[in-house]
């Protein structure tokens, strides 16, 4: 019935982890027709399960006791990496999904899923994909663009470096050009022809390592050299 | 409800125009604004300030950087969705960490734009799920590169 059935043998195994009896006994009822189905109610059986059972999945449930909640699902990952973790919630709420995730998890879902939904979920996680809300997505988004960011801050650009390299009236022109002036206006202000105002853009690019005016642009922008609207850059389209 | 304000962000004309198309007839969905070269989209995001940017991928990136954090700097409530062509993926990957709210192949765009717009602009993303593995991956090897520096 889904799109995408897994490259696994049949047979092999799920391991489901859970102190309440009712989601052991759905998930196995779920899950048997499929694939070998074995179940534990509390850690130190789960960590033996883990070890000599070699499971390909385990559905988690992430209110089983000692285990510490969504961050303890990356001391079960370490016991044995190949197994696809699916977690199991209570109450899905998104920090929880986002903290199971990065703790290792490759699924995150309401422990009381629909029976079809639980084996798609199987067969997604099994396939090497992630089963997510669809509401996780962004956050996922947004920790991964907070993170670039903070990387792209951190890892030191040799732009202000190349910076010091032009001259003060260079200078004074990327200021300018970073502020939306166009070479006309630059020319003016500087009392100078566009055709100087050119020559040391030419001179500014060769220095600085850039292609043209929107990488200028961009790089002012980056570092913070102008904060206000290149409007005056470039053709104006309507 | 004001309207969903979208600036169309592409390098083609024919692109722009399917676009419009498709775009114009829907209700609570306004195209506010065009742009055709990244200089423009920067400068338009900050006067338009639009809900939506539909971004060319190929005008994304300009030498190293990219225009994204511009877009976010001159309007930070805008949401950004990329139009791509296909075989783009590692692009496209690079692009969603930069700040993107999703992504739409030009060959879906006649079927799902309307809706991508409203989904993304309701807060939730529009990425396909083979896409979530690969945001977890990269999410992971930058986590673990995150807590080395720290």
């Amino acid at each position: 019935m889904s799109e995408s059935a897994p490259r696994v043998e049949t047979g092999s195994l799920v391991l489901v982890a859970s102190s309440v009896a009712g989601v052991r006994k759905r998930c196995r009822q779920v899950l048997q027709k499929r694939y070998a189905v074995h179940d534990v109610s509390d850690r130190p059986e789960l960590e033996r399960s883990m070890v000599n059972r070699r499971p390909v999945a385990l559905l988690l449930d992430l209110a089983l006791p000692t285990l510490g909640g969504a961050a303890g699902v990356a001391a079960i990952q370490k016991l044995r990496a190949p197994t696809r973790i699916i977690a199991l919630s209570g109450m899905p709420d998104e920090r929880e999904g986002i903290a199971a995730l990065k703790a290792g998890a490759r699924g995150y879902c309401h422990r009381d899923i629909d029976g079809p939904l639980l084996e798609k979920a199987t067969d997604v996680v099994l396939n090497g994909e992630i089963w997510v809300g669809r509401k996780l997505i962004p956050h996922l988004l947004e920790e991964l663009t907070v993170l670039t960011e903070q990387r792209r801050r951190e890892v030191p650009s040799n732009f202000d470096d190349r910076l010091q390299r032009v001259t003060p009236r260079e200078r004074q022109i990327v200021d300018l050009l970073s502020a939306g002036a166009s070479n006309k206006e630059i020319a003016k202000r500087l009392n100078v022809t566009e055709r100087t105002v050119k020559a040391h853009l030419t001179a500014i690019f060769r220095k600085l390592g850039l292609s043209g005016r929107l990488q200028l642009a961009l790089f002012a922008l980056e570092h913070g050299r102008s904060s206000r609207t290149p409007e005056a850059i470039g053709p104006r389209f309507n | 409800m004001p309207p969903i304000t979208v600036l169309v962000a592409e390098k083609q004309k024919a692109d722009r125009t399917t676009c419009l198309k498709l775009l114009e007839p829907e209700s609570g969905i306004r195209v506010v604004g065009q742009a055709r070269s990244g200089l423009e989209v920067i400068s338009s995001s900050g006067q338009l300030k639009p809900r939506i940017v539909l971004l060319d991928l190929t005008l994304a990136r300009s030498g190293g950087s990219s225009l994204i954090p511009a877009i976010r700097q001159k309007s930070p409530q805008s949401k950004v969705i990329l139009l791509t062509d296909r075989a783009t993926e590692g692009r496209t990957l690079e692009a969603l960490s930069y700040g993107a709210r999703g992504y739409l192949d030009r060959s879906m765009v006649a079927k799902f734009l309307p809706r991508a717009v409203r989904v993304v602009d309701a807060g939730e993303a529009w990425v396909p799920r083979k896409m979530v593995a690969k945001i977890m991956d990269r999410l992971a090897g930058l986590t673990t590169w995150a807590s080395k520096t720290a």
